[in-house]
């Protein structure tokens, strides 16, 4: 089960919540955070080691490349870079794929056009992390 | 239907078959378990098993060698350990984006931290028992065909 939150950034979609039913659905406890500001984000991600995110789900489709800037900038920083990073986007383009990878993301999903299938996705996706051990520091 | 049936997913397995999976590991005996427990899974991927550190690095060398769509990484080696490795892999442009999957027995905090600082796709403690180890290997089988990799 997930000891912290889970922090979900999607600046342009509402289908966070598909995601966000997912993990409810497999540990009803975690809280889970949704935001669409890139600045709330850092927040949540830069609080002390006991209260930052577990994990940390993007969306880098964005206005001005916000979404690959937060992955930057977790991934970039000493402190920040333990917390796994997973892309979910609409967005399939292999540069992106290849530049997030780089950068030390922890996978780099398509989200399906039909909400069962995102929802099964979701679903997979939750189980991998809830089986993955998890830093707790 | 199922997600496993659904074209999408189908068109991520013919597209992960074409590379290679690499396990980094010196217990024979969980080479063998990886092999068997592809092998259930009807995992077609070619395996390239080392058995530690240095020898994955004399593979990665050799420009002619395919590089792996994953890495399953144990931690505890002799000749360059895991963590040792991740940090030659993580420091190399041509191999920094490939994913790394800690398999261990290892359940140390420290070993978490380290990993998860390298960046570590995921970290799975290793099952005694051989159908939770096919469970272990068929979710990470499972998310590595749904999530898109580097070329």
């Amino acid at each position: 089960m997930f000891k912290r939150p889970i922090l979900i950034f999607d600046e342009i979609d509402d289908d966070a919540k598909l995601l966000q039913t997912a993990i409810k659905a497999i540990d009803p406890l975690v809280n889970t955070i949704i935001t669409k500001s890139k600045q709330e984000a850092k927040e949540f991600v830069f609080l002390s080691k006991e209260k930052r995110p577990v994990l940390v789900f993007v969306e880098i489709a964005s206005d001005n490349n916000t979404g690959l800037d937060l992955v930057k900038a977790i991934k970039g920083d000493e402190d920040t870079k333990i917390i796994p990073t997973i892309v979910i986007t609409k967005l399939n383009d292999s540069k992106l794929i290849e530049e997030s990878f780089g950068n030390g993301v922890a996978g780099y999903m398509l989200k399906p056009s039909n909400k069962k299938d995102f929802s099964e996705l979701a679903i997979k996706i939750v189980n991998y992390w809830n089986r993955s051990q998890l830093p707790s520091g | 239907m199922g997600i496993e049936d659904s074209e999408l997913f189908q068109q991520g397995i013919k597209k992960m078959q074409r590379k290679p999976i690499m396990l980094v590991e010196d217990d024979e005996v969980d080479v063998m378990t990886v092999k068997r427990a592809l092998r259930d899974l009807k995992v077609e991927n070619q395996l390239i098993a080392v058995n530690n550190g240095e020898q994955a690095v004399d593979y990665f060398e050799n420009g002619a060698n395919e590089l792996p769509c994953f890495i399953l990484l144990d931690l505890n080696m002799p000749r360059m350990n895991g963590i040792e490795l991740l940090k030659i892999i993580k420091a190399d442009d041509r191999l920094k984006s490939i994913p790394v999957i800690v398999l261990t027995t290892s359940n140390e905090e420290r070993d978490k931290i380290d990993s998860f600082k390298l960046s570590v796709a995921g970290y799975m403690i290793k099952p005694v028992e051989y159908q939770q180890f096919v469970e272990v290997i068929k979710e990470i089988q499972v998310y590595w065909t749904i999530s898109e990799k580097p070329d």
